[in-house]
């Protein structure tokens, strides 16, 4: 699910990054609140547990393919909804620097649909009421299938509308929203059940691991109660704003593309002879054949350039990029 | 070499290779203004993208990766480029340009610009990869006002990856010396395995807390004042800047028509 | 130098679970005195290193550093004075670089950066490893990482340096340097191991614990034969 930096207009990277860079301050906030106070070392290891977690694969059952766990509803379980995000922020954050796994201009975009939708929507709307604290396996099991499915496919939702307010995909926002869910229902079935089994896992041999968090947490989980909808009620207003913003920009930049989508919306099934948001600035496509082929040889000739003037630079170092 | 190996050992040789000649900090700023320009180009513009790839070329060869490594390795990101626009050229059919017969529609264009841009852009951030320090980077993050905790969290995410993959790598490698042989496991079993590490890895976690506490930790972690910005920083910034923006905004296209048509004549 | 001494008085330690890990332990270690702690796995050794810095306190009984009774309330003064070095040196570099890791005592002592780099720098030449200063801890070999786990506990000047385990998984050249590392260092040292050579060259009195009593307290020889003819008990 991590999203090129290919698939998303500055706008919208822009707009994504400040939401998750509010969240990371919000949630800085409250996971220096919590009381326990071998939170810093816990956090640190489980985000290297979630990169090893991703590294061994399961099989999932009736189709022999295999897939791996994303960890949001099992790092909210075990932390908390905030220490998570960050949790997982940091995550993506290092598969973004170290791996060049998702973009960097789209990490804001990547941080919302995997970190937030999982941990601050899915866990406290979804994972909390039907858990809670509580080691009985049943409600952990449902709890965290529910959960998975439910986050991740805000996530797909929100891809979707990312790469559409992008403008990259020609493909009608419905048809790409159904091709996103269906598979991201495959995807969050899987994900569900492996989490459900690694927290009745959990509940088991070490149910402390569920235990200490409350007792730790009692009256963080108190407070939160009356936060929770406060809470809900404010991300739902960033994530309105959002949008808002997206659609304004794309409204001023590109009437059409506002009323191309809206038509969609509104089941105007009809394919258009021009779709594309862009056609409408009435492009001219004169030079692009002469530009694109002039274009390459020019680099062709800067990168023999280069390999003359920097020759020396040259670093075997390099050879396990 | 198996996934897991290659990323335990390209782990271990992450910081021995790097060679900073831009200062980090500007190696981030200058890669997010990058971004900016390619992604800001119109998709029927592919003749304006193409001058974008200047910067990766020039880049990639004056911190000495060398261009040719840095391509090879940004084509593994087509897949998820040519699932995003592979519809393009069968829903916008409008014709674009002819050359001889043969006639090009929009969607084509469309596609090309999306696996141009998706391409150099990845490159960019490759090359930040592999050129700026990580541990710099983090510790910028913190200079540059991000909260202590996010930085302290990827400090320490980014310290324990490789303890942890070895870890169940040898969890791993007990199963396969035990004959299972598989590459993923019945899910059954896979939560027992990955449920150990877990409950290894709080262990950990715990033993970390000990430690930290008996040289006197007291919430935070603590960091020096090593400086991240020099004056150096500012003359490398600009002339980024300045490359950045002649690329994005200089009609090129135009200039090199005009001079052939010039030359031609 | 009155406060580098070390006194056990009538320990008891119980863990959460119930467990009863120490039954009544007493012993001092004076100044300069260097002191193994031996015992089968499980025998409470982990337990009693963890007393002397207040990262456990006793259920029962006393522990005394210098002066200072070891309490939540004096927790932070006795961790400038003990100095501990942990089995696995991977839970102690938890910092991005070999030198942070070595600062981070002195930063928390809040030390001004001046010394604390003069610090770091004598600790790291202590060691032999003033080179990889710059380098990320995963980058080091297994004995590499001991001597900077063992660099960044001595920034923090210690009276007294507690060690669990030191020479486990080290090579033989590695353990030598470890030996003759430790014999440098002046002050009291309270030494867990089942390296019975290396506790026989670097201490002479040795301490026997056995289910979480102390069942021998003399030189290092005479407990070493105690502690194979209680091991050889078991097994009949």
């Amino acid at each position: 699910m991590h999203m090129a930096d290919a698939l998303v207009s500055p706008a919208v990277a822009g707009v994504a990054g400040v939401a998750a860079a509010a969240l990371i301050g919000i949630s800085s906030k409250k996971v220096k609140e919590i009381t326990r106070d071998d939170i810093v070392p816990l956090m640190g290891v489980m985000g290297a547990f979630i990169f090893a977690a991703q590294m061994i694969n399961f099989t999932i059952p009736g189709t022999g393919s295999s897939g791996h766990i994303i960890g949001g509803i099992l790092l909210a379980a075990l932390l908390g909804p905030w220490a998570a995000y960050i949790t997982l922020t940091s995550v993506l954050i290092i598969q973004c620097l170290i791996f060049a796994d998702g973009g960097l201009l789209a990490l804001g975009c990547n941080i919302l649909n995997m970190a937030a939708m999982s941990c601050l929507v899915a866990y406290p709307l979804i994972y909390r009421p039907i858990a809670g604290n509580s080691t009985v396996k049943w409600r952990i099991a449902l709890a965290s299938i529910l959960a998975s499915i439910v986050g991740l496919e805000l996530g797909a939702v929100m891809v979707t509308i990312e790469t559409n307010l992008s403008g990259i995909t020609a493909l009608p926002a419905l048809d790409f929203l159904a091709l996103m869910t269906s598979i991201h229902l495959a995807i969050g079935l899987c994900e569900g059940v492996a989490t459900a089994l690694l927290l009745c896992f959990v509940a088991t041999y070490k149910p402390d691991l569920l235990n200490s968090r409350s007792a730790n947490q009692a009256d963080a989980t108190a407070t939160d109660k009356v936060h929770n909808k406060k809470f809900v009620i404010w991300f739902f207003a960033v994530l309105a704003l959002i949008f808002a913003l997206a659609f304004t920009w794309i409204a001023s930049s590109n009437p059409d593309g506002l009323e191309w989508s809206i038509e969609r919306i509104t089941g105007n099934t009809e394919i258009g002879e021009s779709i594309v948001p862009s056609t409408a600035i009435m492009p001219d496509y004169d030079s692009t054949f002469a530009g694109v082929i002039g274009g390459f040889i020019v680099m062709v000739l800067l990168w023999a350039i280069c390999r003359i003037i920097f020759r020396k630079r040259l670093s075997k170092n390099y050879q396990d990029l | 070499m198996a996934k897991t190996e290659k990323i335990l050992y390209s782990l271990t040789k992450i910081d021995k290779g790097r060679r900073t000649v831009v200062p980090t900090v500007v190696m981030l700023i200058l890669t997010i203004l990058y971004l900016v320009a390619v992604l800001s180009v119109p998709l029927h513009m592919p003749q304006k993208l193409i001058w974008l790839t200047a910067y990766p070329i020039f880049l990639s060869e004056l911190c000495g990766i060398g261009y040719l490594k840095i391509f090879v390795r940004s084509l593994w990101i087509l897949p998820i480029l040519i699932f995003i626009g592979i519809f393009n050229p069968f829903i916008d059919t409008a014709p674009a340009f002819t050359i001889g017969n043969v006639t090009v529609n929009r969607g084509w264009v469309s596609l090309f610009s999306i696996l141009l841009r998706g391409i150099i852009a990845f490159q960019s951030v490759l090359i930040l990869v592999s050129t700026s320090g990580i541990i710099e980077t983090f510790n910028s993050l913190r200079k540059i006002g991000c909260p202590a905790v996010l930085v302290t969290q990827l400090q320490l995410t980014y310290r324990y990856i490789a303890v942890i993959i070895e870890e169940s790598l040898t969890i791993k490698r007990a199963c396969a010396a035990r004959g299972f042989g598989k590459r993923s496991y019945p899910l059954k079993l896979w939560s027992r395995l990955i449920g150990q590490l877990l409950v290894k890895s709080t262990h950990r976690a715990t033993k970390i807390h000990l430690a930290m506490l008996a040289r006197g930790f007291n919430g935070v972690l603590p960091t020096g004042n090593a400086v991240y910005w020099t004056s150096t920083s500012w003359l490398w910034l600009f002339g980024g800047i300045v490359f950045i923006a002649i690329l994005r905004f200089t009609d090129f296209t135009s200039l090199l028509l005009h001079l052939t048509g010039n030359f031609n004549r | 130098m009155s406060h580098h001494f070390i006194r056990f008085t009538g320990v008891h330690y119980s863990y959460p679970d119930g467990t009863e890990a120490l039954k009544g332990v007493s012993f001092t270690a004076t100044h300069g005195e260097r002191v193994a702690i031996l015992g089968l796995n499980g025998s409470g050794k982990s337990t009693l290193l963890l007393q002397t810095n207040g990262l456990l306190l006793p259920t029962t009984g006393e522990v005394n550093v210098g002066d200072v009774p070891v309490t939540k309330k004096t927790a932070s003064l006795v961790r400038q004075a003990v100095g501990m070095v942990f089995q696995d040196p991977d839970d102690m570099l938890f910092m991005p670089t070999v030198y942070d890791d070595v600062a981070f005592g002195p930063r928390n002592m809040n030390l001004p950066e001046v010394e604390v780099e003069r610090r770091v720098t004598a600790a790291l030449k202590a060691v032999g490893l003033e080179e990889v200063s710059k380098k990320a801890a995963f980058q080091l070999s297994g004995g590499q990482r001991r001597s900077v786990a063992i660099a960044s506990v001595l920034s923090m000047k210690p009276d007294i340096l507690v060690l669990d385990e030191p020479s486990a998984n080290l090579d033989l050249s590695a353990r030598d340097n470890l030996i003759k590392l430790l014999d440098t260092f002046h002050h009291t040292i309270l030494l867990a191991t089942h390296d019975l050579e290396m506790a026989k060259q670097l201490c002479p009195r040795a301490i026997l614990l056995n289910q979480g009593r102390i069942i021998a307290d003399d030189s290092t020889e005479k407990v070493i034969e105690t502690f194979f003819s209680v091991c050889l008990r078991k097994e009949q």
